[in-house]
């Protein structure tokens, strides 16, 4: 489990990477708190977004499981009009979401610059 | 002190801080509020800087099944000769990080502070609490090696989590709360699984009557209890319940290789085909949790069939509830689907509706229903509870409860019954928790109006009246207020609807 | 204009497609479907237009005011891709590909194509 500080390096070195970066935060699934983020938007509430957002996945989640589907969730990535939402499962506890503003980025820059840095969350 | 504030939508749990003295408590909670932009505040410090009463902080973020956490944060004081104030925080805690100074040589008073933690913790009757040991001052030359730590633990049959930390520049602290507050909410399940989790408390929610209730609770040689509303296990429906599962036993013991009644249809299983469960998703995962049980259906004296009784799920199908074919069955089920759909924000969500294969080459309807807490054990509880305040309050919630399930349902196209026994709670709201009437009976027209104190007197009094006359206290004056309101609220919104 | 069952043999077409079906997700229940067995696509299509609906809430709440276009889940060894009609929003469109054979921006595009066609 990577401290807040590299978290949030991390997190920097992403928003490097993806023109358009908007926020991103490193969620507990079970309760819902960040552990980590970054932000360059005053407008959007990561924090609440972050929280409804574990809701969510927990749901998905304890639904594969009741039916036993064995496959494995790996991210969701939701177009909006304006944004990008990407939300990645990056241990069985924590998830990485993140929010890109959709007219400077698409789905291939995002998942990529994703990919790289994933390691540093686990 | 977990509880759930419905109004507000809100889970509140009490993180406490506890340690040694010069631990590092304070320094920690103090991290931990510049990681969430957050004040703290301290009522009283000695000119040492050592806490004197506590350090408090709230935080409101991450949800936990459809409400928002409300965090109170609270970090004792650790000098001896406040150990008393220490325990009556404590006492109301649902997770404690107990943050230690990794210096070897604190070890010995590390643990000895850490087992009167566990012996405070060992009184409460209620859901465990979750310890956390955060341990602290890693930076600093001679810091126990984490593997030695855990082995003491180990040895004295207390292996709780260890997270390190670093208070004065951050380190671990943002990590050992996120780890606290998932240990709480596992509390808070187990409780509300319990019937447990109170709606409402006379239990300190600022840091104003923290400091009230403490400062009393000195004063005063018997601590003054934060009183609790909570359900009795022995209420008449656990009573019940009980009864008839010995009853049960009691048959099956007499008559073990009693083959199943003949003409008995097959329960619903997990092999449904598709387009023959609604909802689709969690109607097959309700059914797989059931599929751990084995269900025998019995034949009611009106000719329905059922099953599950004691496993906390109604499995009911009327008699004439059958079809020649899936198709013919399908037809039915989707407008019963439709029916059930439309009335979602009135019914209890754990439900669903499903075809079985009979036995004998027909298809059969029924309905799955889990059973819910009813407004008549809240009302049981509210009843038992020592203070008039609380009886007050908490039945004033029972009616406001019934008259928003009364609203609910009927604004529906189909008539469901509004008492104690068939409302109950679902995410801070009240719905119908008994079972849906068939697709095929004719549909009712508009509720006639409503009176609503009488509802409300004709749903309570059988049951407060005796209560409330011992104490002292009208059923009236507790309702009145609330049928005022609620009739001016339901006017306006008539108006506006019109 | 295109109906459901005109619209189903041509999502089949798409490249690595496994299946595909639109479902309404007010009840979660399949309005057609074509492909990939039954059972786990009445599923999979019921639990993740639930995610959806779920998503539009937390926006809802959060004030964003903004449309979701497309959803698109990486599952194992395949997309699935999930997108709500313009006509009606309580109606998606599912398509489950294979991750291997499948072009997703392509994919993607040609859903898109299709889903304006359609009318329910």
């Amino acid at each position: 489990m990577p401290s807040e500080k590299q978290i949030v390096e991390a997190f920097e070195k992403i928003a490097a990477e993806i023109p358009g970066y908007m926020a991103a935060s490193l969620v507990d699934l079970e309760s819902g708190m960040t552990l980590g983020l970054k932000s360059t938007r005053q407008d959007f509430d990561l924090a609440a977004a972050s929280a409804y957002n574990s809701e969510m996945v927990k749901q998905k989640l304890k639904i594969m499981k009741a039916l036993n589907l064995r496959t494995v969730l790996d991210d969701m990535l939701i177009t909006l009009g304006d944004q990008i939402h990407v939300i990645k499962l990056v241990g069985p506890t924590t998830f990485i979401y993140l929010a890109v503003d959709r007219a400077q980025s698409n789905l291939a820059i995002v998942r990529n610059a994703l990919a790289k840095h994933v390691s540093n969350f686990v | 002190m977990a509880l759930i504030d419905s109004e507000a939508g809100e889970i509140v749990i009490r993180l406490v801080y506890d340690g040694p003295p010069e631990a590092g408590k304070t320094t920690s909670l103090r991290a931990l509020a510049g990681s969430l932009t957050r004040p703290t505040y301290s009522p009283a410090e000695d000119a040492a800087g050592r806490t004197l009463w506590f350090d408090w902080m709230e935080y409101v973020g991450g949800r936990f099944e459809g409400c928002q956490i409300r965090c109170q944060i609270v970090g004792v004081p650790g000098q001896r000769e406040l150990t008393a104030r220490r325990r009556r925080l404590i006492e109301g805690a649902d997770v404690v990080v107990f943050v230690a100074d990794s210096a070897v040589h604190e070890t010995p008073r590390t643990l000895r502070y850490l087992f009167e933690l566990r012996a405070m913790l060992g009184n409460r009757s209620d859901a465990p609490v979750g310890v956390i040991l955060a341990a602290n001052k890693r930076d600093l030359p001679g810091a126990i090696p984490l593997e030695e730590l855990r082995a003491r633990l180990d040895e004295a049959g207390w292996p709780v989590g260890v997270v390190e930390s670093i208070a004065a520049d951050g380190t671990g602290i943002r990590e050992a709360f996120v780890y606290a507050v998932r240990l709480a909410l596992d509390r808070v399940r187990e409780l509300s699984q319990r019937g447990a989790l109170p709606t409402t408390t006379t239990a300190p929610r600022s840091a104003d009557e923290l400091l009230a209730a403490l400062r009393s609770a000195d004063a005063a040689p018997d601590p003054a209890a934060a009183v609790v509303v909570e359900h009795d296990p022995d209420s008449l429906a656990a009573v019940l319940l009980r009864e008839v599962l010995a009853g049960e036993q009691a048959a099956s013991a007499a008559s073990p290789e009693r083959p199943p009644a003949t003409g008995a249809p097959r329960p619903p299983n997990n092999a449904v085909p598709s387009g023959a469960i609604w909802p689709p998703v969690e109607g097959r995962s309700i059914l797989s949790e059931l599929s751990q049980l084995s269900l025998a259906p019995r034949r009611l004296s009106n000719g329905d069939w059922a099953a599950g009784l004691g496993s906390g799920w109604r499995v009911v199908s009327r008699s004439d509830a059958t079809f020649a074919s899936l198709d013919q069955g399908r037809t039915v089920l989707i407008q019963w689907a439709r029916l059930h759909a439309g009335a979602a924000d009135a019914i209890s969500p754990r439900r669903c509706i499903v075809l079985a294969d009979d036995g004998s080459g027909g298809w059969r309807l029924w309905q799955l229903v889990r059973a819910e807490r009813s407004l008549r054990e809240i009302v049981d509880g509210v009843l038992r509870t020592p203070t008039r305040e609380a009886v007050v309050a908490g039945l004033r919630n029972a009616a406001r409860l019934l008259l928003d399930a009364d609203t609910r349902t009927s604004r529906l196209p189909l008539r469901l019954p509004c008492t104690l026994d068939s409302t109950g709670v679902s995410d801070g709201v009240a719905v119908y928790i008994g079972l849906m009437p068939d697709a095929g009976e004719p549909i009712a027209g508009p509720r006639p109006h409503r009176d609503l104190l009488g509802l409300l007197r004709g749903a309570l009094e059988p049951f407060v009246a005796r209560e409330l006359r011992e104490r002292g206290l009208v059923l009236d004056d507790i309702i009145g207020p609330l049928h005022h309101t609620e009739g001016i609220a339901r006017a306006v919104s008539a108006l506006l609807n019109a | 204009m295109a109906n459901v069952k005109e619209t189903l043999p041509k999502l089949m077409e798409i490249d690595g497609c496994l299946g595909c079906c639109i479902v309404d997700s007010n009840s979660g229940m399949m309005l057609g479907a074509s492909g990939g067995g039954a059972i786990s696509l009445e599923v999979a299509a019921a639990g993740n237009t639930e995610v959806v609906r779920s998503k539009r809430k937390t926006m809802k709440a959060l004030n964003m005011n903004d449309q979701i276009e497309d959803m698109l889940i990486t599952l194992g060894r395949q997309y699935h891709l999930i997108r709500p009609l313009t006509s009606n929003d309580a109606l998606f469109i599912y398509l489950v590909l294979d991750k291997q054979r499948a072009n997703l921006a392509m994919a993607r595009h040609l859903l898109t194509t299709f889903e304006r066609d359609l009318t329910v």
